[in-house]
């Protein structure tokens, strides 16, 4: 294989590179999109029901939606951009560390979310509270549903994910041994 | 300059060492284009990330020899170390004369290249580096490990190569 034959395809491959940040900004923009559209339109519908209701639980269940929405929205956002951009010029150790830090199940940094999930779970109870319903009922649904995620995701993550953790693991073992 | 003019640069004072990396991975052209592809991308993905600590060619290497352990075309059981008898720096793995003047028969470099192959996916890491003519000092910049460490496991590696061979009858 020649240089020539390398280097052809190089303004090609510019242009793919150039998409693919494209791409990401896209992805960026449309997350934006997400709660710069939808946290306004909850904001009216929490501003209606209250008109119509004048209950303070309606406030408090729509304030507590729209920044638990935008909580989330923001750390997804943050989290993309660690998964998306993997840096290769560190050293390969280094590397290799960090990709065994993204691949475990349970990480510290997705702690940032659980504010975020405390504001929805606030944000629901008012609202079932305001439909009638009990504290107990909606903290039973929602916990019922973070489970019910919790183990969807470890299904996922012990299938796709623990094999390549291991694999990056045995690698750091044998580097540092 | 800009981020297209910083990586076409690169791209053009480097290509070699890239193209070198990735024959060491792969025989099949096609594979090596690929590899020398996903090199280039990750190269453009690390670009922001370079602040000048190290050398250019030692960045480059990393990049290079990080895509090789997560290239995604190739499962890590199936990564294979090519060489020839082209390859610059052969006699720096076994650097003894007698070895040397053999290593133009082909048998003992189809005995080498299998060798080679039972090595562990970072020990041929560790001798594409070699090959590649790095110091003991800039391969343990790239892996990230100390000089002394290096140094014990290429010795290592030598002996255990040079053990193998030993043996092989011409």
């Amino acid at each position: 294989m020649t240089a020539h034959e390398f280097d052809t395809n190089l303004s090609k491959l510019t242009g793919k590179l150039k998409k693919e940040d494209r791409h990401y900004a896209t992805i960026v923009k449309v997350v934006q999109i997400f709660y710069w559209i939808f946290i306004p339109l909850f904001m009216v519908k929490t501003v209606v029901e209250y008109t119509n209701s004048h209950e303070i639980s309606d406030i408090i269940s729509g304030v507590a939606l729209i920044l638990g929405f935008l909580f989330i929205a923001l750390s997804f956002r943050k989290l993309y951009k660690e998964y998306q951009y993997v840096d290769y010029s560190l050293p390969t150790l280094e590397m290799l560390k960090k990709a065994v830090c993204r691949y475990q199940p349970f990480q510290k940094r997705a702690l940032g979310i659980v504010p975020g999930l405390l504001l929805m779970d606030v944000g629901l109870t008012f609202e079932w509270m305001g439909e009638g319903k009990s504290v107990l009922d909606s903290q039973l649904f929602f916990l019922g549903a973070i489970l019910f995620g919790v183990i969807i995701g470890l299904v996922i993550w012990y299938f796709k994910y623990k094999p390549l953790r291991d694999k990056i693991f045995a690698l750091v073992r044998e580097i540092e041994q | 300059m800009t981020k297209e003019e910083k990586f076409n640069t690169i791209v053009s004072e480097n290509g070699e060492r890239i193209r070198n990396i990735c024959r060491y991975y792969n025989s099949n052209v096609e594979d090596q284009k690929d590899m020398y592809q996903e090199v280039l991308v990750n190269i453009w993905k690390s670009l922001d990330s370079f602040r000048g600590d190290s050398a250019m060619s030692t960045w480059v290497y990393r990049v290079a020899v990080n895509t090789s352990l997560t290239f995604t075309g190739k499962a890590f059981r199936h990564m294979k170390l090519m060489v020839d008898s082209d390859t610059t720096n052969l006699n720096s793995i076994l650097d003894d004369e007698n070895l040397k003047q053999k290593l133009a028969e082909e048998k003992l470099l189809e005995r080498m290249q299998l060798e080679l192959n039972q090595l562990s996916v970072i020990d041929k890491a560790l001798i594409s580096l070699l090959l590649e003519g790095l110091s003991m000092k800039e391969i343990a910049e790239v892996i990230g490990i100390t000089e002394p460490n290096v140094k014990v496991k290429i010795h290592r590696i030598k002996s255990q190569l040079k053990e193998k061979l030993k043996g092989e009858q011409l």
